[in-house]
């Protein structure tokens, strides 16, 4: 077999399993060192079978898992949300799955989640001490995000509201680059995006606005936090949208490029779906996608050599915090009848061998705090990011509270799925802002009552 | 070609004149193009699985060299084929087997039995088509899993038991139109209904029972969806197997040729089983007729 | 051709009566139809029941021992105001339009070719019906592979033609490669019930009107068609709930990571019963799922009703009277 060409399109989806997938082929050929001795339980399980629903776990991780634990055999499920459903309303959920922070609280607050906290302080190889303060969006206790028991770990995570850009495009058309650490606004953002728009007339993409709408939600709710508001009431019993001027000045912000047709989303789409491919290509200018799209640099010499990622643009008349919005990571089930054999999985992925080889890797930044010195810092791109990383480190710290009424499995909540449905429509001037946001906001709130009731 | 001189219609020779020769002419070019036409996707699947690996599907149209090998490594490279095959088969069987019997059984009761609520029900089995899936499967999966029949293959064969309406009513159709003498003989002889369904109807139903496998098992071997919805993943028939697809060992990038190669590997069982019962296949269907 | 003759006349066939079976053959009946009486019971009337039941709760998959209770009408409220339920059911009605006829159409003409006294009939039969045997989850793949941008069949077309040939069907034109794809794999089955119904026609009918003088054409819609109505109309009916039931195809057709219900299928292809299948097992939503399920039921009946109804004016009963 020949390798793969390095040009191939990969679809966004398929780029979201990206991180595991390289971990995997990595660890190829390097692996059964004496390290995994650790891995290996303590105490003799009873022969026991490990249900894991995501992406990535790969072949070779699983034989590496089954041979350092005889007594656990992994059947692994590729993510499917319906088989996923019919497994909870049937009450054999699989053990352990893959989730993004926003989808804890649903399944936290409903009791369907196991308690990891004992798991925590007996284990070797996970300190609570070391671990990221991203780690706390899998904490959860009476209504509140960050406080209370752990149910769950990212697998890695990442400052996602910092901002990669092309610097070849802005030389070419003469606009200064900023710095990796210089502070910036998103005002600073908007003239930037206008001046390439106008330099640089052929360019279909200046700014991919919050993943292709898909966080346009978690994107407003942090320039909201930054200036002490919030989409939702305490209660989460509704979402305040129309009635609240933050809010929807935030909104207004980013439909804008919508609206001058500089954005990436169903009004201006392309062909992959995400803008991963098509910025490393050189022909979206920025994009707003955090330190995990550093892997996507991997082996690519000119898209490595014009990146850099600066700081998270800073909302006007607000504070610098925590540009956290994904935490991507994995939950184990209240009602797993194994609760130790999935610990001896989770805790093997989260905090052994792969979770080291991931750390060297640059698609997220690792759980733990004593794994930083892996980072990636062999190309100018990743010393960058890496400063870029530790300049937004000290802010970290749950600061996103969601909404526990908004039910779902998908990555984009009610909000962004609403969002991405009118702004067709509302970019082509079919639908007044105010109407838009209006619809957005009257989808939402009939999903936060069917949530509210079940 | 037996079974086109066989199926051939009887017709009155007549003479040609040359307007018809050329008409004969354009229908069997017409005949031609349109086979081309259906064939055309299977044709391009079967090359598509020919390709090297990693090619997706470019390259010339008729691959060279033919990688084989995509046949072996889809048979054994990403999961055990032969165990998914197994589950196919089973799953398959379970529901179609039983299916075909109760709904050639239902069918003779409704075409030769005379009992009081005869059409009442006939015309509920005609309504359960029309009831669409969705309704159904909702309670149903909770009955499923309330009688702890959830990941188990007990489902199947409650279909299967349960038969086909659709089934029920090729074979109501295929006996109405049997000869009554046979019953009489029957009764003479002393059978009771159950034994002149046995011995005298089922013997002689082969080509609506070839019918009722096809149309059933095909159906079954493909299905999809209640699998994913009830299975655990060591019970899941082959589609939601080569559905997920094959990958590369670093699970980057579909290797589109080797699941081409799988589909194709999937769909040859009932293209054998077709045409092993093709003749009698098109007889059933043409004995058994329609009348809306 | 005696045997075909007999049969579309047999509905009418009366079972035979004698003293001696009459006594058992009620007890025979119902001992007969017990096993598909038992489905319709499970299968059938308690689902239908239990899913009217759900559609006036708050059923998900996470609240049946905890919170569940009656919630009125709300599920059929939000139904109501529900774009994308209206939006899906839109989409249905225009996979029934356009596959009912083109099913039809393509049904009739292939049967008519092989009706004509083509040489090698049973080869091309088995050309045709060929695509009826494949799997639903290979045919999918066999039709991206078709229908891919690069190196699809169908741009390579275009290309030797002259096009641009760079049309990425299943995205650009996701329903008409649906269309496509249930035309090709469910003509077969209608093809042999359309041959069925034109070898039941006696051919002194059209020996009678060759005399006459009446045209090819004339003979087509004043014998054929009258004579095949019955037929029409109940392929009419199959196509019609077929279509409205389409909802494995649009999954299998989409590309992605995600697989089964939670595959994203594009809004075009989410047909009716698709959306309320991933209302159910896409967002664990049982109660709405079941309402508009529900809604869907009183679709299909009206719309079979109405087919059925309007069959008085149009489908051809004096079969008959023109037998031989």
């Amino acid at each position: 077999m020949t390798k793969p060409p390095e040009d191939s399109g990969i679809s966004r989806r398929e780029f979201l399993r990206g991180a595991a997938g390289v971990a995997g082929s990595l660890a190829v050929g390097s692996l059964v060192g004496p390290e995994l001795a650790a891995a290996i339980p303590r105490r003799r399980l009873a022969p026991t079978k490990v249900v894991f629903m995501g992406q990535e776990l790969t072949k070779d991780l699983i034989t590496e898992f089954e041979a350092a634990h005889p007594n656990i055999s992994l059947e692994v499920l590729n993510w499917d949300s319906g088989r996923f459903q019919a497994m909870m309303a049937a009450g054999q959920p699989p053990d352990v799955w893959r989730t993004q922070a926003p989808l804890v609280p649903q399944w936290a607050s409903r009791g369907q989640l196991l308690d990891l906290d004992p798991y925590f302080k007996a284990s070797d190889l996970i300190h609570p001490a070391d671990l990221t303060p991203a780690n706390d969006y899998y904490r959860y206790k009476g209504g509140k995000i960050g406080v209370g028991p752990r149910y769950g770990m990212v697998k890695d995570w990442s400052p996602d509201e910092t901002v990669w850009v092309r610097t070849d495009l802005f030389r070419r058309t003469g606009i200064d680059v900023p710095g990796p650490t210089d502070r910036w606004t998103y005002d600073d953002l908007w003239e930037i995006a206008l001046k390439l728009k106008k330099k640089n007339p052929s360019l279909k993409w200046i700014l991919d606005v919050a993943n292709s709408y898909t966080w346009i939600d978690r994107h407003v709710m942090v320039q909201l936090a930054s200036i002490g508001k919030s989409l939702y009431p305490k209660d989460f019993s509704r979402i305040n949208l129309t009635k609240n001027p933050a809010a929807m000045e935030a909104f207004r912000y980013s439909f804008r490029y919508a609206q001058r047709k500089m954005a990436l989303g169903p009004e201006n789409p392309n062909k992959n779906g995400w803008s991963g491919p098509d910025f490393i290509a050189g022909k979206v200018a920025m994009t707003q996608y955090g330190y995990w799209f550093l892997g996507m640099h991997t082996g690519q010499a000119k898209a490595s050599a014009n990146s850099r990622l600066l700081t998270a643009p800073i909302w006007k008349g607000g504070k610098r915090l925590d540009p956290t919005i994904t935490a991507t990571g994995w939950v184990i089930s209240g009602k797993t009848s194994n609760p130790d054999a999935a610990w001896t999985l989770f805790e093997w992925y989260m905090g052994g061998k792969p979770a080291r080889d991931r750390a060297g890797i640059g698609w997220g930044v690792p759980a733990q705090l004593s794994l930083f010195d892996r980072l990636p810092t062999q190309t100018a791109v990743q010393r960058n990011a890496k400063k870029t990383l530790l300049h937004e480190l000290p802010t970290s710290k749950v600061t996103l509270q969601f909404n526990p009424n908004l039910i779902g499995l998908e990555d984009n909540t009610a909000v962004a799925s609403a969002y991405l449905k009118y702004i067709g429509t509302a970019a082509k001037g079919k639908l007044s802002f105010e109407d838009f946001m209006k619809k957005v906001e009257a989808d939402t709130n009939r999903a936060i009552e069917v949530g509210k009731r079940g | 070609m037996t079974v086109a001189a066989e199926a051939a219609p009887v017709r009155r020779r007549r003479r040609r004149t040359p307007m018809q020769f050329a008409l004969r002419r354009a229908l069997d070019a017409l005949v031609l193009v349109l086979a081309v036409v259906f064939l055309a996707p299977i044709v391009w699947g079967f090359l598509g699985s020919l390709r090297e690996v990693y090619a997706g599907l470019t390259g010339p149209a008729i691959p060279s060299p033919a990688h084989w090998d995509n046949y072996s490594y889809a048979w054994s490279g990403e999961f055990a084929f032969s165990h998914y095959l197994w589950n196919t088969v089973v799953l398959t069987l379970i529901a179609t087997v039983p299916a075909v019997m109760t709904s050639a059984l239902a069918g003779y009761a409704f075409a030769r039995l005379r009992a009081r609520g005869r059409n009442t029900f006939f015309i509920f089995v005609l309504g359960t088509t029309f009831i669409p899936v969705a309704v159904v499967f909702i309670p149903f999966f909770w009955v499923v899993v309330k009688l702890g029949m959830y990941s188990t293959r007990w489902p199947w064969l409650i279909w299967g038991i349960s038969g086909s309406a659709y089934l029920i009513f090729l074979f109501r159709q295929f006996y109405a139109s049997f000869p009554t003498e046979l019953d009489d003989a029957a009764a003479i002889d002393g059978c009771g209904h159950l034994r002149t369904f046995l011995h005298v109807y089922l013997p002689n139903s082969a080509a609506p029972l070839a019918v009722a496998f096809m149309l059933l098992g095909t159906g079954w071997w493909g299905e999809y969806i209640y699998a994913t919805l009830l299975l655990p993943d060591q019970l899941v028939p082959l589609g939601v197997k080569i559905n997920v697809g094959y990958y590369d060992p670093g699970q980057q990038f579909t290797l589109v040729p080797v699941t081409l190669a799988a589909s194709i590997l999937f769909m040859l069982p009932p293209i054998l089983a077709f045409f092993a019962l093709q003749k009698k296949l098109a007889r059933g269907i043409v004995t058994t007729g329609v009348k809306g | 051709m005696a045997t075909a003759e007999t049969s579309l006349a047999g509905i009418a066939a009366k079972p035979i009566r004698r003293a001696s079976f009459r006594r058992r053959e009620t007890s025979a009946f119902y001992g007969f139809l017990s096993p598909w009486l038992l489905g319709f019971v499970v299968l059938t009337s308690v689902p239908l029941v239990l899913a009217f039941a759900m559609s006036f709760s708050n059923l998900t998959t996470v609240n049946l021992h905890t919170n569940l209770r009656y919630v009125g009408t709300d599920n059929y409220v939000r139904a109501y105001h529900d774009h994308e339920m209206w939006y899906s059911m839109q989409r249905t009605v225009i996979l029934m339009v356009t596959l009912v006829p083109l099913w039809i159409v393509t049904q009739l003409a292939l049967a008519m070719i092989l009706d004509a006294g083509i040489r090698f009939l049973g080869l091309w039969r088995t050309i045709f019906y060929l695509a009826v045997v494949i799997p639903a989850v290979s045919k999918a793949f066999i039709w991206k592979a078709i229908a891919d941008p690069d190196g699809g069949l169908v741009n390579r077309i275009v290309r030797v033609l002259g096009g641009r040939g760079d049309t990425d069907w299943l995205l650009d034109h996701p329903t008409g490669t649906l269309i496509a794809l249930l035309v090709w794999g469910g003509a077969g089955v209608g093809m042999l019930i359309f041959l069925a119904g034109l070898k039941s026609i006696p051919q002194e009918l059209y020996e009678v009107a060759r005399i006459d003088g009446a045209s090819a054409i004339r003979r087509f819609t004043s014998i054929t068609l009258p004579l095949l109505t019955p037929v029409i109309m109940f392929q009419l009916v199959w196509g019609l709930v077929g279509a409205a039931n389409v909802y494995v195809e649009p999954i299998l057709l989409s590309s992605g990571l995600q697989q089964g219900l939670g595959s994203s299928v594009p809004v075009e292809n989410v047909t009716f019963n698709l959306y309320a299948l991933q209302r159910i097992f896409g967002d664990g939503d049982f109660g709405y799922g079941a309402a508009i399920a529900w809604i869907f039921v009183l679709f299909l009946l009206i719309v079979t009703a109405l087919v059925f109804w309007s069959g008085r004016f149009w489908v051809f009963y004096g079969r008959e009277q023109h037998g031989r």
